[in-house]
């Protein structure tokens, strides 16, 4: 049993992603279904698609850049209800730079996905993001608000504090998130799958 | 200027790039910028030969193309695109043979790490690119790109640099500067500059936008080959602060759409299911 804990602080960088029931399986059961594969190989292949938070040129650069400064890779998960496609399509190999490829470790199993972050165990957090105080990190939207960067398609980031807390002349609920697990980056921190 | 017709060449130059890799940042520009920065690049290289370096938005090709069917002013003598990706390199060959350009377009495989080959030295009239946009390493990604084109051009040259340029990111402002600092210490001087000029086909952010930099320079010191492959410390942020060159070549499995793609299946029919 996993004691919930009280407020988390978060950390002045750190990885979000909205996360919720994917390729047709509902949510509580990829969480039990990843704590397996914890016990089993010491890390979560945790995957996700898209074009932001590309593995080799946005989240290993993130992360090596992060851990400069602090002792720990951290990703918040924002649970939503999610109509993600039933696409069941396992992987069957991943890479660190897109050049050696291996075989996924058995007891890993990830399906409908293109890239991985890799992590350790993920908790149970009460975590509140302001996105008024974040901005993206790394790529082409470098220094764009967090609030912005979220509408629409997106749905995961690295974010950094921005110097200074944006004024929004008429906030809305949709820029204070409500993150309700974490979990920390495991060296290679993100791969590819294929 | 035929619309319709210029939209139909630029229809055949699209269909034929390969699908652009997001790990080194290929991300394509959008349909109607292509058609003015083609435009534009033939325009002020009327007569004179251009080296791309890299071009996986195929501006060479529309360039050539539209001005091959006489859809647009200006025409260039001739276009060497050099690209690490053999995907776009075999991309131009097959379109410049299958359309009767061969002795207007060719494409060559080079890396930018890698020392410009002594055959494109101070050859050409122009140069053109749009590179990484440096957008975490301090423009060092642009730098790179840009030095290659101004060792391979005369002493009296033109440039055309593609870079991200938008009021909402304080980045592109930063890179932008430090290009105008390298091109002006080079003996260049900017002679035009269309400020967030093009869209890309980056969905999460499509507000962004690059501009072009034309820069000139009218005379320059004669130097003997000296291109070197680029310092330890630069590879180490070719692509960003913590993101190093790691990739020599991308190779092409398809020999240029010769061969049958690797990336579907084809289930066979089956009467009795």
């Amino acid at each position: 049993m996993i004691e919930v804990p009280s407020k988390i602080e978060l950390p002045s960088k750190f990885l979000f992603m909205k996360v919720g029931d994917h390729a047709a399986e509902p949510w509580e059961q990829i969480l039990a279904r990843k704590r397996r594969e914890l016990d089993e190989t010491g890390r979560i292949f945790w995957g996700y698609g898209g074009n932001a938070c590309h593995p080799i040129n946005q989240v290993q650069p993130f992360a090596k850049l992060v851990l400069k400064e602090m002792n720990d890779v951290v990703l918040v998960m924002e649970f939503i209800h999610s109509n993600a496609d039933p696409d069941i399509v396992p992987a069957t190999e991943y890479s660190t730079d897109g050049v050696i490829w291996e075989p996924i470790p058995k007891g890993i199993k990830v399906t409908g996905s293109r890239y991985a972050l890799v992590l350790d165990e993920i908790q149970p957090g009460d975590l509140e993001v302001n996105l008024n105080w974040y901005e993206v990190a790394v790529g082409p939207s470098a220094g764009k608000p967090a609030e912005a960067y979220l509408q629409g398609r997106t749905d995961k980031a690295c974010f950094v504090k921005s110097r200074e807390e944006r004024i929004i002349e008429t906030p809305s609920e949709n820029h204070t998130r409500k993150a309700n697990f974490f979990a920390k980056l495991k060296d290679p921190y993100a791969v590819v799958l294929r | 200027m035929d619309f319709r017709s210029c939209l139909y060449g630029l229809s055949d130059v699209i269909i034929n790039r390969p699908t652009p890799l997001r790990v080194f940042d290929q991300i394509y520009m959008k349909l109607p910028d292509m058609l003015l920065q083609a435009e534009l690049t033939a325009r002020w290289c009327d007569g004179k030969t251009v080296l791309f370096i890299g071009d996986g938005d195929a501006i060479a090709l529309a360039m050539t193309h539209l001005s091959n069917q006489k859809q647009i002013k200006g025409q260039p003598k001739h276009a060497t695109v050099l690209d690490f990706d053999e995907r776009i390199v075999n991309s131009v060959n097959h379109f410049a043979s299958n359309f009767g350009m061969t002795d207007k377009i060719h494409a060559e495989l080079y890396n930018v790490a890698d020392p410009l080959p002594e055959i494109h030295w101070r050859r050409h009239d122009a140069f053109y690119t749009n590179p990484p946009w440096g957008a975490s390493n301090d423009g060092e990604s642009v730098c790179a790109f840009v030095e290659r084109g101004i060792e391979g051009v005369k002493p009296a040259a033109i440039g055309f640099i593609i870079i991200g340029d938008h009021s909402d990111f304080p980045w592109t402002h930063e890179v932008l500067r430090t290009t105008q600092k390298l091109t002006i210490d080079k003996g260049f001087c900017v002679a035009e500059m269309l400020h967030e000029f093009h869209r890309y086909h980056l969905d999460d952010s499509p507000e962004l936008t690059s501009c072009c930099l034309v820069v000139k320079r009218r005379d320059a010191q004669t130097l003997t080959y000296d291109s070197k492959t680029l310092e330890k410390d630069r590879l180490e942020r070719f692509y960003g602060a913590n993101h190093p060159l790691k990739v020599h070549y991308v190779r092409d499995l398809t020999n240029g759409g010769k061969l049958e793609s690797r990336d579907y299946r084809m289930d066979p029919w089956n009467q009795e299911s």
